[in-house]
């Protein structure tokens, strides 16, 4: 914030005399702002150098040991690889299925636009009802994927309550209900690829595979852009489906960065920690945007 | 007759294609086949037949489920909050939008930065110093402070695909409007704003689903008394002695249900704007 | 289509204006706090008095008594806000840290009540006279403060105990084993002849406690009764006590055997209960409150109850006393919420809606069922300690339930559970 202060003491009186209406337009956007998410985050910033539990009237300031602490916390460790994880797999997933289907959808097809419709009805769905139909698929017990299993004599599996793949199927479900975002996304990209490109190809007789590659691709990379980044923002502060389904557990074994900041804050009253970790999510999603940005501003295909 | 038969071929991969894609588009909802089949099915009739179809269509499931979560004091909360939060996020947003794409000034592009960056803060960073601010403000409890919250919290967002849709309105329109005489705020609510109406819709679509389907905001700010649908919902399903899955299921039709058909009916609108709003951004 | 879509905002928004209004005045009662109202508020008189109560699933039945208040004191109405135990510990911190908490609260004798009521949180209830006088001999001990101030008052006297399915015992001639050798050898049996000895809902992360202290009553309080006394600070450390060691391998034993069922970890507690209801397994570990799940499933179901037997025969018994309730000093009606809570914990109040229940009242004929009598009966004289956790830092026992997750799903051992209790009461103390 220092800086802007700086700036603005160079720009000359008259423009502020200028534009004092539309300056006075911005005020209320930025008074809710600042005072509902900027200041709350600069208080975060500060509670993480502290180790206030989260109510005691005393709080102690301890520099930067919440942070030093981060790197030898081995559930951190886990819940970035968890994280990480989550956004690996979000990426390459959400991604293929939704470019796939909304490469399908933009064919010739009868009721195309129901179907489109129909393919996003599970983005509109809240979060814990998507969270207790999959727990419900995936039970141990009497699941529908463990009755399906029983029938082919192959034994029961405990999706969500084995350590070791737990976290592969929360982060299936969570494909299952955001892969549609992708598709639309990339539809609407499709369809700003002016036809004239395509006719003009296979006037030179271009295959269809040839087509997908050097025409369709290249021109979605906007669509690719927007996706990547809008996918691992939103793999990085994954936190409600966690949560309703495992809570994080068996053990840690699906913890998140989210449910992470969630369990030091609550259940160990070490509200200065999960304030540094949180601190350090939003660094890291900082940095991710940037670089994702930066990475496809190099490739974008000048029309 | 080789047009012929080509033309015939081209009908047929099309109907062929898409069968297919229904094919598809049935596996992929089939959990909510699920959902649906279960709600609608007695107790004891679940212990009997998993998968089926229910022999006797028990919507008194749904009506029971309703009941006994405080269904309609529920809606009510989730309309109110939604409704004003979205009403105070459009003005505001619009407001500054109008400023940040259409005046010229190195602080305008660093204050659309400053908002740009609210994208990225995680709810849990601000979780606990927003607990003591509303506090402090002595609406804990009431439905402004959850609406305050969702205020800020969408309003990177808004500004953001209101900014973009600002910058391509011509310029012209603000000169000649300021020399027949009229206020920066005439021309901001008589000219732009009419401009803005399809942009104006996407935001709204965009924190309508945002705000509506939110579990974590309203559980830990709003009193018992005064929850969303999807709380309801949470505490419901929390409260229960046994896993009664047609009681979940039904209680989460409910819940699901009002979003879920204003979704239905306003399709092309909901895509649409989510389109936008991530295209924008 | 755009006409369409403001129309139906308009009319939502008409909608939720006039049905919020009509529904506002009886739905927010509860909720909103009024502003500078002076304290000693009695509640008889004619002035409205809002009082809220967090109910723990399982204690639902003091609603009656809350009910029969409210229709003796027309002018107070309490708003009942029923969550389940690991969700409250949550809520409660930040509804504490911002002044919102309930007029009435379920306070456990945990380390962080404790430090709830050091800074200013809960009220001393020490001048509660009436209702202290009372209770059991013993049973205020672990509600009392380092200032003699008392926190919470507790209610309810819980045990822990294994409930085993008659019938299927009797089928293999088995009898509620006394040593931790004979329920070895009951589970042999039953495992041979194919049917899974115990359940557990180890999804829920209260249950992995139900077979750790009980085995601790014996392996660590009545071995070693100064143990506890330096765990808080981290003075004496878990992972040097052989009691808990043994305890925690006689667990990790127990999976490796195969007494468990498979999938423990993705069971929650109530598919526990309907597990042991429909015959799919002999035994269940758990406590008291097992009663009112398994006679909502099944009122008539034939099931005995015996208290988990240590090596060579239990030398402790597992009884707590954790649960309470207590009052938020930042209540504005203090004096009412402190009335209320009187009369739920009053004689006639408990004797109505508590008598299936166990109370720590002197006064209360506890009518327990045949499986709670069984166990009480095989524990006769033995001391009874509380539930350890009662001498943890803040945060330990959480990370013990995470832990021994670990330990159930194969990725620890018992050792290592242990060491990270340490470090977790290091991680409290710095």
């Amino acid at each position: 914030m220092i800086w802007i202060w700086q700036r603005k003491r160079q720009i000359n009186k008259s423009f502020w005399r200028r534009e004092s209406s539309y300056l006075l337009f911005l005020l209320p956007a930025l008074l809710v702002y600042v005072v509902f998410s900027i200041y709350p985050m600069f208080s975060s910033f500060y509670y993480s150098l502290t180790n206030w539990d989260g109510f005691s009237a005393n709080v102690r300031v301890i520099g930067f040991g919440n942070y030093i602490y981060m790197f030898k916390d081995p559930g951190f460790r886990k819940a970035l690889s968890n994280t990480f994880l989550f956004v690996l797999m979000d990426v390459v997933l959400q991604n293929v299925l939704g470019l796939g289907t909304a490469l399908l959808l933009e064919t010739k097809l009868r009721g195309r636009n129901i179907m489109r419709g129909l393919f996003f009805v599970p983005v509109v769905l809240p979060s814990i009802v998507v969270s207790y139909i999959w727990t419900y698929i995936y039970g141990y017990n009497k699941g529908v994927l463990n009755l399906f299993l029983e029938k082919l004599h192959m034994g029961p599996v405990d999706f969500i309550g084995d350590s070791g793949i737990a976290i592969y199927f929360v982060i299936l479900t969570g494909i299952w209900q955001w892969m549609s975002y992708r598709m639309v996304i990339y539809v609407s990209g499709l369809q700003s690829i002016p036809s004239d490109i395509y006719e003009a190809a296979e006037i030179d007789g271009a295959r269809p595979f040839q087509k997908l590659k050097n025409i369709t691709l290249p021109m979605l990379a906007p669509a690719f852009k927007i996706n990547m980044i809008l996918c691992m923002i939103g793999a990085l502060k994954q936190f409600d489906l966690v949560y309703t389904m495992t809570q994080g557990g068996p053990g840690y074994a699906t913890e998140v960065i989210a449910t992470k900041i969630f369990r030091e804050a609550f259940d160990y009253s070490d509200y200065g920690y999960g304030c540094a970790i949180g601190v350090v999510l939003f660094l890291m999603i900082m940095l991710i945007t940037v670089v994702t940005n930066w990475f496809f501003d190099k490739r974008e295909v000048e029309i | 007759m080789r047009g012929q038969t080509g033309k015939k071929r081209a009908g047929a991969a099309a109907v062929l294609k898409t069968a297919g894609m229904a094919l598809l588009l049935v596996v992929y909802l089939s959990p909510l086949y699920l959902l649906f089949s279960i709600a609608l099915k007695s107790k004891e009739e679940f212990a009997r037949n998993r998968f089926g179809l229910p022999a006797e269509i028990q919507w008194g499931n749904i009506a029971e489920a309703m009941e006994k979560m405080k269904f309609f004091p529920a809606l009510c909360n989730s309309l109110f909050i939604s409704v004003v939060s979205i009403l105070l996020i459009l003005l505001s947003a619009s407001l500054a939008s109008y400023t940040l794409g259409r005046r010229k000034g190195a602080v305008y592009s660093r204050l659309y930065l400053f908002f740009l960056a609210g994208m990225m803060i995680p709810f849990q960073l601000t979780m606990l110093p927003l607990y003591k601010l509303i506090h402090t403000l002595g609406i804990m409890r009431t439905h402004w402070s959850v609406i305050c919250i969702y205020t800020a919290g969408f309003m990177p967002i808004a500004i953001v695909i209101l900014t973009g849709f600002m910058k391509t309105i011509p310029g012209e329109l603000d000169e000649a409007a300021l020399i027949d005489g009229a206020t920066p705020a005439y021309t901001f609510f008589h000219i732009i704003l009419p401009l803005i109406k399809a942009p104006l819709t996407t935001v709204m679509i965009f924190c309508l689903v945002g705000i509506w389907n939110d579990l974590l905001t309203p559980l830990l700010f709003l009193g018992n008394s005064a929850q969303t649908l999807i709380v309801t919902l949470y505490n419901f399903v929390g409260a229960f002695y046994t896993t009664n899955w047609t009681m979940v299921f039904a209680g989460s039709i409910g819940a699901m249900l009002p979003l879920l058909a204003v979704f239905l009916a306003c399709q092309k609108y909901f895509i649409k704007g989510m389109v936008a709003g991530a295209v924008k951004g | 289509m755009k006409k369409a879509v403001a129309w139906l905002l308009g009319f939502m928004m008409v909608l939720s204006l006039t049905a919020c209004g009509a529904k506002e005045t009886k739905g927010e009662a509860g909720g909103q706090s009024a502003p500078d109202v002076t304290d000693g508020k009695e509640a008889s008189g004619n002035e409205e008095i809002s009082l809220s109560i967090i109910l723990i699933t399982g204690n639902e039945f003091f609603q009656g008594a809350i009910d029969d208040y409210c229709d003796q004191h027309p002018n107070v109405k309490v708003d009942v806000q029923i969550m389940d135990t690991e969700s409250y510990k949550t809520i409660i911190k930040t509804k504490l840290a911002s002044n919102d908490a309930p007029d009435i609260l379920p306070v456990f004798s945990a380390a962080d009540y404790f430090s709830y009521y050091e800074n200013g949180y809960l009220e001393d209830l020490r001048d509660m006279t009436e209702i202290l006088d009372r209770l059991n001999e013993g049973a205020i001990s672990s509600f009392v403060a380092d200032d003699g101030g008392i926190i919470g008052i507790p209610y309810l006297q819980q045990f822990l105990l294994a409930y085993y399915n008659k019938d299927m015992f009797a089928q293999y001639n088995l009898t509620a084993p006394a040593t931790w050798e004979e329920l070895i050898n009951c589970c042999e049996v039953l495992k041979a002849a194919g049917i899974t000895p115990v359940v557990q809902g180890h999804k829920d992360t209260w249950v992995t406690q139900m077979l750790t202290y009980s085995l601790n009553a014996s392996a660590v309080q009545a071995a070693d009764p100064s143990f506890y006394e330096g765990t808080a600070d981290g003075i004496n450390k878990f992972s040097d006590n052989a009691g808990w060691l043994d305890t925690l391998t006689k667990y990790d034993d127990m999976i490796k055997k195969g007494y468990m069922n498979e999938g423990s970890l993705g069971m929650t507690s109530e598919q526990m209960y309907e597990a042991f209801i429909n015959k799919e397994a002999a035994m269940t570990f758990t406590g008291t409150w097992g009663d009112a799940s398994i006679f909502a499933l099944n009122p008539d179901f034939e099931v005995g109850g015996f208290p988990i037997p240590a090596e060579g025969g239990s030398t402790g018994f597992a009884v707590s006393i954790t649960g309470g309730w207590g009052v938020s000093a930042d209540s504005e009606n203090v004096e009412a919420a402190k009335d209320l809570l009187a009369y739920i914990l009053s004689k006639e109040a408990l004797e109505t809606y508590a008598s299936s229940q166990i109370t720590c009242f002197s006064d209360i004929e506890s009518g327990v069922s045949d499986a709670l009598a069984e166990t009480m009966d095989a524990a006769a004289g033995l001391p009874g300690y509380p539930f350890d956790d009662a001498n943890f830092a803040s945060g330990v026992q959480a990370v013990m339930f995470s832990s021994i997750q670990e330990m159930i799903g194969g990725d620890k051992t018992p050792v290592e559970v242990l060491n990270d209790m340490d470090m977790a009461t290091e991680k409290a103390n710095k």
